[in-house]
């Protein structure tokens, strides 16, 4: 019995660490998964959507994280892995479940671009999934080659690759535009 | 201002303007909940625990004592022991089930999107794929040898392969218009053992109608029906020319993953805790009449609705993908799925008929050589250790217009390959008869 009691104990204490780094993280990324999923998808509450369920997958997966460092990594992945997947299910699940989402707003309704800036983000949208975070994290969250392959799960040689390409192809387009 | 430039230029314009409220509390309620489950939570749990225990000992019951069943519920026979997987970085694999490593790499620039189709004889796997940045229409069909090996067959402008239970069809999504899949889309199905990319179509239908796309597409266990989804799940037979969007929808609420293996039931899921996007993912079996969820079998721990199923052909086991990568396996009378891979965009179960560890170095798949000049198939052949007859005898000129066996037919080395070749020179009626080279076991 009195093991089992300073098991619950620790476990307590083990949470509440938990729910302080995770605490942590919203602070310092919240804002900017958020952007980043709005980016891609182009739709806020979709976006802020997508952001909570990186942090709440986090909290469920806590005890698989090898390191604490790498969280950062995990919520970005979170976040791209559900703004591609939402792009083609999107429609399915929210006839399956509807998620109430208190600002609806879509974010065509709250920014405001340039038309030319759209033609860049609609092009942006289009390119193949690999592409598109690559120049997302690179040109939004400036990470570095290492980053984005530690958020993608594949090498720097394919980071690069992807990027110029991606790059190469959107020039493409709006060249084709203009 | 350069390309890149701009992108940075309109990516921080946009995102400047995006504030979101504050959401500490919102994630804070999501992620307590599942610490402080109301009690009513376990009690169901428990009903649930009461039930399939019912069921156990009735199937016991029925068993007369057979001394296997009660050691293997429901008289279950073993999983799969290879999946065919995307990983994150586009490539095809062949993953080990026990390990999660990878056995062999089969191709690659597949994405989020891909639907992986195996043949019933684990033999080959189809998959679509983007076709390259602009291409238009931006997907393409891809059917490769699960030994390994090069891609066989191709077919351009087409997504959502699907492979019947009984091996001999093929059904696909073909873009009838340009740019990422517009409207009208047709849904063919062709004969697969001689399908060569150009569309021997044996049914199928186009869907039309605003904002209608075909998202998934499944056999039916008797191989004769089209189970697809536009916006609601349908089922068409096969071979009827009409509009698909005439087709009544099945009333479900459910989302849905295909059929439960041979059961003739639907495989789909919902919500864990009924409408509660934020718990588990269920996965249960639908009356494919009703629509009604007949069965629980397993929980996902999934955001719900990003989930995807996979059954074998059995329907006793299940492969569960959810959206942040992680592959689960479940089996009848399993408690709980089992975590096979992360770091995965698709997975399909690899039935195990096809090319095990130990068969994998002794049988090879055939190349797909209709169509090409006599000369070439042969170098073709020979140069992956087959022996080659050509009829009529000998001819060195003309194009194949039949081989045996069958391009994607997985044989042992040295195997004799006939050709039947169209020649100028020599206008005989010529027969090739395959044998019946049959799956290795």
């Amino acid at each position: 019995m009195i093991l089992l009691v300073v098991t619950a104990g620790r476990d307590e204490g083990v949470a509440l660490d938990r729910d302080q780094l995770l605490h942590d993280l919203y602070v310092e990324h919240y804002r900017s998964l958020v952007r980043l999923a709005c980016l891609l998808l182009d739709d806020r509450g979709a976006g802020e959507e997508a952001a909570q369920d990186a942090f709440v997958r986090l909290h469920r997966s806590w005890g698989r994280l090898r390191d604490p460092s790498a969280a950062p990594a995990y919520l970005r992945s979170t976040v791209l892995n559900l703004a591609r997947s939402g792009l083609r299910r999107r429609l399915v699940a929210r006839r399956h479940a509807p998620v109430p989402v208190g600002d609806a707003a879509s974010a065509e309704s709250i920014v405001v671009l340039r038309e030319d800036q759209q033609d860049v983000l609609g092009a942006l949208r289009a390119l193949p999934p690999r592409q598109r975070d690559c120049l997302a994290l690179r040109y939004y969250l400036d990470l570095s080659e290492a980053d984005i392959a530690a958020t993608l799960g594949i090498s720097t040689g394919s980071v690069k690759t992807h990027a110029s390409r991606g790059l190469a192809a959107l020039a493409t387009k709006l060249e084709a535009r203009s | 201002m350069t390309p890149e430039d701009r992108l940075r230029d309109a990516i921080h314009d946009y995102t400047d303007q995006v504030e979101p409220p504050d959401a500490w509390g919102r994630i804070r309620e999501r992620t307590t909940e599942r610490r402080h489950r109301p009690w009513w939570r376990f009690a169901i749990a428990g009903f649930a625990a009461v039930a399939l225990a019912v069921t156990a000992v009735a199937l016991v019951q029925l068993g007369g004592g057979d001394e296997r069943r009660i050691e293997t519920p429901a008289g279950i026979g073993d999983a799969p022991s290879q999946i065919v997987a995307v990983t994150a970085a586009g490539e095809v694999v062949v993953l080990d089930t026990a390990t999660g490593e990878r056995v062999r790499e089969l191709a690659d620039g597949a994405d989020a999107e891909t639907t992986l189709a195996v043949t019933p004889d684990g033999r080959a796997v189809w998959f679509d794929r983007p076709s390259g940045p602009d291409a238009d229409p931006p997907r393409e069909l891809v059917q490769v040898p699960t030994a390994g090996g090069a891609a066989e067959r191709e077919v351009g402008g087409a997504s959502q392969p699907a492979v019947s239970p009984d091996g001999r069809l093929l059904a696909f999504v073909k873009y009838s218009g340009p740019a990422g899949g517009s409207l009208p889309q047709s849904l063919l199905v062709v004969d697969l053992p001689s399908f060569d990319g150009v569309p021997n179509v044996v049914g199928g239908g186009t869907v039309g109608g605003e904002a209608q796309r075909i998202f998934d597409l499944w056999f039916a266990p008797d191989s004769r029906r089209l189970l697809y989804i536009v916006d609601e799940p349908r089922v068409t037979e096969i071979g009827n020319d009409l509009r698909l969007d005439q087709v009544p929808p099945i009333p479900t609420r459910h989302r849905i993953d295909g059929y439960l293996g041979a059961t003739g039931h639907l495989l789909g899921t919902q919500c864990a805790d009924g409408t509660d996007p934020d718990q588990d993912v269920q996965a249960v079996a639908i009356d494919a009449q009703s629509g009604v969820a007949t069965e629980a079998l397993f929980r996902l721990p999934a955001i719900c609705g990003q989930e995807r199923l996979d059954s074998d052909s059995s329907g006793d086991h299940i492969l569960g993908h959810v959206s942040s990568g992680e592959v689960y396996g479940w089996s009848r009378g399993d408690s709980e799925p089992t975590k096979i891979a992360d770091g995965i965009l698709a997975a399909a179960w690899l039935p195990k008929s096809g090319p095990s560890s130990d068969v994998g170095d002794q049988f090879i798949a055939v190349p797909a050589v209709v169509g090409l000049q006599v000369a070439d198939a042969v170098a073709a052949l020979e140069a992956v250790g087959f022996t080659v007859e050509v009829k009529p005898d000998g001819a060195t000129e003309g194009i194949v217009i039949r081989q045996c066996p069958d391009a994607g037919a997985s044989v042992p080395p040295g195997t004799e390959v006939s050709l039947a070749v169209d020649t100028p020179a020599d206008p005989e009626v010529v027969l090739v008869v395959c044998a019946d080279f049959g799956p290795s076991g």
